[in-house]
């Protein structure tokens, strides 16, 4: 499907290109970011404590207008990011945009194919670097391991922005589901899963409002999503079914100096399988967190970064305790949090070019957490480092 | 204690939520394209527009905007007094708009002469200037309503 999807995507870009000189209903754009990242004391980037340039992030994207109802946009991205995720290329978006209302105070798009997961304050465009407040998103929302999952799915989304008496609402909605690689099965359920993890479907629903002239927004946002286990023929699990269902609240504040934002989430885990020892795992599980980020704007180039990043695997075990008592045998119990703290700097040093530097504290490995056997994916000591440094150009 | 904690609280919660971004005291004015035959925009509407919401007039011909560099003061100024926002949030939702597929940034002139004369030169197009006066030919000076 991926292959199909990035064959699909070359197809519309090269059928477009040839239109460039035609009209200017087709535009482009891209970005290019090469870095040198570490993680000490926790292969979540790196194993063995390595320095890496598997920092990079390469991205094109179109949009061609056919008319005033009617346009179609893809973006095509190559990333590299040490054990984080895939490596390799990948169709992010492709889909027909379709304005269905367009008035002045009132729009509703229908976005039918690979549409864009729009639901959180920074998923619109968390795959490009220097749209992101910093290299790494806070995992407790964002994290890494569901990447692609939560990036964009193949189905249908519906969004439209209301301007009334009392503000700005913006909703949206989408149903569909994201074809699953490989990579994706052993970061979601475990690397000793042998099968594919399929997702059925991914539903979600997300509001958000911002009085009139007003410089804070809020909004909430729904997801719940269905997965299935396919077996291998030779395999430890002999099947699988999971929801995961979350709670997103967000608020953003902009001064003329600073920047305020926060999102908390609360998700729930149900997951029921047989392996085939006869041991059938029953869990379900809420997890609890979300982060506070304050960028300060000391120059027009040069912003500063705080950030504060806190995730619980279980409400009701938040120290990891009941890890102990794991039916497939212990797992260390800071595999039940994870804490992170965040400074950051970027600097525009020149026009579409920036550099930004990071670096963070970790407690607990929760996040890097998978479904089955919780520390097998990644090890990680109880405390852990990152660092990143990336330069970035867009156009 | 308690109840003072709680009222500086309030107060600073109630300061930056009542505290609009401030205005400045320069004269702003939306050129047009005289093709887009519309007489005037609430502030709202202006701030569709710009912020890339906006993408088509209703007689379907499509909104190209002009903005000045975000360095310019006549664009700061721009933006406090007639979108009421900070620079640096138009640039953040016109990225969001370019890079998730829902439309193209606006075009960077390089003075408001420049503005001027791609106004004038471009169908459906859109920008602003800095003074009063008659507007050159093929432009005209939209009128923005009172605030809902």
């Amino acid at each position: 499907m991926q292959k199909l999807a990035v064959k699909g995507f070359i197809a519309f870009l090269g059928l477009f290109v040839g239109c460039v000189q035609a009209n200017d209903d087709l535009s482009w754009h891209g970005f290019i970011a090469q870095g040198i990242t570490q993680s000490q004391h926790s292969a979540y980037i790196t194993d063995d404590n390595a320095f890496t340039f598997e920092s990079t992030e390469v991205g094109i994207n179109a949009i061609y207008t056919f008319n005033s109802n009617v346009s179609v946009a893809g973006q095509l991205v190559y990333l590299d990011g040490g054990n984080r995720y895939r490596q390799g290329s990948r169709v992010d978006y492709l889909f027909l945009d379709w304005r269905v209302a367009q008035y002045f105070d009132w729009q509703m798009n229908l976005h039918l194919g690979r549409y864009k997961n729009r639901h959180w304050l920074y998923s619109a465009t968390q795959d490009v670097p220097h749209t992101r407040p910093s290299i790494i998103l806070p995992q407790s929302v964002y994290y890494d391991g569901n990447r692609d999952m939560a990036l964009s799915s193949d189905g249908i989304a519906l969004q439209s922005t209301k301007v009334g008496d009392s503000g700005s609402w913006e909703v949206r909605w989408s149903l569909g589901r994201s074809p699953l690689a490989r990579e994706e099965t052993e970061k979601f359920l475990s690397p000793l899963a042998q099968g594919r993890v399929k997702q059925d479907i991914v539903h979600q629903f997300s509001t958000y409002w911002q009085p009139n002239f007003s410089q804070w927004q809020i909004g909430f946002s729904l997801l719940q999503s269905d997965f299935t286990y396919k077996p291998a023929e030779q395999d430890i699990l002999l099947n699988g079914n999971s929801t995961i269902e979350r709670l997103t609240l967000a608020v953003r504040y902009d001064s003329e100096n600073w920047e305020f934002s926060s999102e908390l989430l609360r998700d729930r885990l149900r997951y029921r399988g047989d392996f085939t020892q006869g041991v059938t795992l029953d869990i379900d599980k809420t997890g609890e967190g979300g982060y506070a980020q304050f960028r300060y704007f000391l120059t027009d180039a040069i912003t500063g970064l705080m950030r504060i990043d806190s995730y619980d695997v279980d409400r009701k075990d938040r120290d990891g305790r009941l890890l102990d008592l794991n039916p497939l045998g212990p797992i260390p119990r800071y595999y039940g949090y994870m804490d992170t703290a965040t400074l950051g700097l970027s600097w525009d040093f020149a026009q579409q070019m920036r550099v930004s530097a990071e670096l963070s504290r970790t407690r607990g490995a929760g996040r890097l957490a998978t479904v089955l056997f919780p520390s097998s994916l990644i090890q990680a000591d109880p405390f852990w480092n990152t660092w990143s440094v990336q330069f970035m150009y867009w156009f | 204690m308690q109840s003072g904690m709680s009222r500086a609280l309030f107060l600073v919660l109630f300061t930056l939520v009542c505290c609009p971004v401030r205005a400045t005291d320069t004269v702003i004015n939306i050129l047009a394209n005289e093709t887009v035959n519309t007489e005037a925009l609430s502030p709202a509407q202006v701030r569709l527009i710009f912020a890339g919401r906006t993408q088509f007039w209703p007689n379907g011909e499509r909104v190209k905007v002009f903005v000045l560099p975000a360095s310019n003061p006549t664009h700061t100024d721009f933006c406090r007094s007639v979108l009421q926002i900070y620079p640096y949030q138009l640039e953040r939702i016109w990225q969001r708009i370019t890079y998730s597929g829902q439309g193209d940034a606006p075009v960077i002139v390089t003075s408001v002469e420049d503005m001027v004369a791609k106004v004038a030169a471009t169908p459906g197009s859109i920008g602003y200037v800095n003074f009063n006066g008659t507007p050159p030919e093929g432009t005209y000076l939209l009128q923005i309503g009172e605030r809902e």
